[in-house]
């Protein structure tokens, strides 16, 4: 659930509760006044019954039934029992009617005044005492509240309806604001969420407003540039670092070139210019190691391995002419997806070449077979060349070296700058020699 | 004659380059800084300009960018101090034309030099443009397309495509394919030919009711547009 569900349901909740205690309090006041006052008119009814059946003597049982039958506000299921003192009954309204009642009842009304309950059959009772002119009576009255009891109705379902409508347009109503309110955060959260390391220099949008989310736009720029200016420093130290280390060599080289000797001397300086040559290589290597373990984002996009490895191939003969490459694609790759990686294609150039220079440098024979494979979810670049005995597990170590090659050139960095390029896109490489081949797998998740 | 701009701020550096273009023929001009590079590329015309990334006062790479507002068309040689991944990027960004990573041989600069200079005095010849069945192939373009709808086709894939169709009608066996798309000794094995051939018949026959890309089991591939 996110924030802005949460905030609603949490606003509906709120109005739910109150509006829920005002509606409940509504009806229960309202079925109260109900109930008092018809037991109000129940009360009349009886006084007026037996004041009609005590103090008028003209009136008699049958002539008090027909006023009573024919008495304009007669109640639903009207009933009046009248009981003298030895608690006889000498007075009922209605014949098919029944009030229930108990000598104990008529006894109470006696002695602790007028009662007023509900029957079993919902109708509503009231118990009147009434002594006056040495006459000592007790009154039952009883009747349905049709009116009162179908308004009640009609009030518990408007009640209802209330609380369903008003809970749907309140969930509506605040949905729409919530999201109103949180439109502009949605909007920041959306333009931040574009900003990716090769976009650094692309702020978020400050609104003209000056309020809290422009603050938060702003502080979030702010933020965006040091960490620029932080990328760019290093970046900045790569470059000026490469430029004094190598441009003096390339005046070494250039002057080098300049030199007319022949003989013996010709050969000093060829090999002053290869010298030359791999001590740029060694500047280079370096500083990519450099920059491979900051943390400094680095350019990628989308390339197809094959691409990759057809131009470092192609370079990597350029310098070794006897290098022989053979290129097996496993079926396993149907699609061309599966050959595509998200990398930088200077550097996984760097790293097919460092792999296949190193096949070229140190291989029994000059052969080198790079298989390609892919399942669900890597691709599978695998190099492999003869050797004599397996390479110990330090060989991803910078400057580490065998032995037995320190005749041969290179730094010792080569395979350290591949494992790193090969992190740097969530890759991984592993070696194991088998059947005296070297094998060196290089394993990057596809597209 | 033609001209040819040194932007370099090592006075020893430029010195040798403009020694060794004047000894090629050209007329060498010098500027040691980013500012007075563009200066003296707005007063007069230059052929080719040869800019070191690294520069006081102006930035090689917006030095770049400014000089290809003034001239699209001028090549534009980077110098570049290292191997750095990031500025390579920026300079073909800015419109550089090729680079080279310092120590270079000076020879190479000199043939560089010639390559630009050559490709901009002659308008390169139009090749034929192949049709085949709504099927396109531009080889001025390297562009593909099939019923007017573009495919992006790698240089591989195309070269494998082009090979096929100018071999129309005619059945080519993988051995083929690899001794003439690929380098003498890189091997291709027949798998790696079939994953291609897979890969040019999703991009140019599966949406496509009409198949071009035929098999013959056994002997090779044929691209054909007549009915079985």
């Amino acid at each position: 659930m996110n924030y802005k569900q949460r905030l609603t349901s949490l606003f509906v909740g709120m109005f739910l509760l109150v509006l829920t205690s005002i509606l409940i309090f509504i009806y229960w006041s309202y079925s109260d006044f109900r109930r008092e006052e018809f037991f109000e008119r129940l009360r009349q009814k009886s006084y007026t019954t037996v004041r009609l059946l005590a103090n008028v003597q003209e009136v008699d049982k049958d002539l008090l039934k027909l006023i009573d039958q024919n008495s304009i506000n007669e109640m639903y299921d009207e009933k009046v029992l009248v009981f003298n003192e030895e608690n006889h009954l000498i007075y009922s309204s209605i014949d098919d009617e029944v009030i229930p009642y108990s000598e104990r009842l008529l006894h109470q009304i006696r002695t602790e005044g007028d009662e007023f309950y509900v029957d079993d059959d919902g109708d509503e009772v009231v118990g009147v005492h009434f002594r006056e002119d040495g006459h000592d009576y007790v009154v039952l009255a009883s009747a349905y509240d049709q009116y009162g009891i179908s308004k009640l109705k009609n009030l518990r379902n408007l009640v209802i309806g209330a609380l369903i409508a008003g809970t749907i347009l309140i969930a509506a109503a605040s949905y729409f604001y919530i999201r109103q309110v949180f439109k502009p955060i949605d909007q920041l959260n959306h333009s931040i969420q574009n900003i990716n390391e090769n976009n650094l220099r692309e702020f978020v949008r400050v609104g003209p407003n000056k309020d809290e989310l422009d603050d938060l736009a702003t502080n979030y720029n702010q933020m965006l540039a040091r960490l620029y200016k932080a990328f760019e420093l290093q970046r900045a130290f790569v470059r000026n670092a490469s430029h004094e280390l190598k441009t003096p060599l390339a005046v070494i080289q250039s002057k080098l070139e300049k030199l007319d000797v022949q003989g013996a001397n010709r050969e000093i300086v060829d090999s002053l210019v290869e010298n030359v040559q791999s001590q740029a290589v060694l500047v280079d290597s370096l500083l990519l190691l450099q920059r491979l373990q900051t943390e400094v984002p680095i350019h990628k996009n989308d390339l197809r391995v094959d691409e990759v490895l057809d131009v470092s191939v192609s370079e990597v003969k350029a310098a070794f002419g006897d290098l022989q490459v053979e290129m097996d694609f496993d079926e396993s790759i149907t699609n061309d997806k599966q050959l595509m990686i998200h990398a930088n294609s200077m550097l996984m150039k760097t790293c097919f070449k460092n792999l296949l220079t190193n096949a070229a440098l140190y291989s029994e024979g000059d052969a080198v077979r790079i298989s390609v494979l892919s399942d669900e979810k890597n691709l599978n670049i695998v190099f492999s060349n003869a050797g004599e005995e397996e390479l110990p597990a330090e060989i991803f170590e910078p400057f580490f070296r065998q032995p037995k090659s320190h005749s041969k050139p290179g730094s010792g960095l080569g395979l350290s700058i591949v494992s790193q390029i090969v992190s740097s896109v969530s890759g991984r490489i592993a070696y194991r020699f088998e059947r005296s081949q070297h094998v060196f797998d290089v394993s990057i998740p596809h597209l | 004659m033609k001209k040819i701009l040194i932007v370099e701020d090592d006075d020893r550096l430029s010195e040798s380059i403009t020694r060794h273009l004047q000894k090629d023929g050209y007329i060498p001009e010098c500027a040691y800084d980013g500012q007075s590079a563009v200066k003296l590329f707005a007063s007069q015309p230059f052929d080719l300009v040869v800019l070191d990334i690294n520069l006081p006062r102006k930035n090689g790479l917006d030095v770049c960018g400014e000089l290809r507002g003034l001239n699209s068309q001028i090549p534009i040689l980077m110098i570049t101090a290292f191997g750095d991944i990031d500025s390579k990027m920026e300079a073909f960004d800015q419109g550089a034309d090729d680079y080279l990573v310092k120590p270079f041989h000076l020879k190479e600069l000199s043939a560089k030099v010639r390559v630009f200079l050559k490709r901009a005095d002659q308008t390169p010849l139009l090749l034929d443009v192949f049709e085949l069945s709504g099927l396109r192939i531009d080889p001025n373009r390297k562009a593909v397309a099939r019923d007017g709808k573009e495919i992006h086709l790698t240089p591989k894939e195309y070269g494998l495509l082009e090979y096929l169709v100018k071999n129309k009608n005619r059945v080519v066996s993988k051995d083929e394919l690899a001794r003439n798309l690929w380098d003498h000794d890189y091997g291709v094995t027949p798998n790696t030919i079939e994953v291609y051939i897979n890969f040019l018949r999703n991009k140019i026959d599966r949406d496509f009711s009409q198949k071009l890309l035929h098999t013959k089991p056994g002997f090779g591939y044929y691209i054909s547009a007549e009915k079985k």
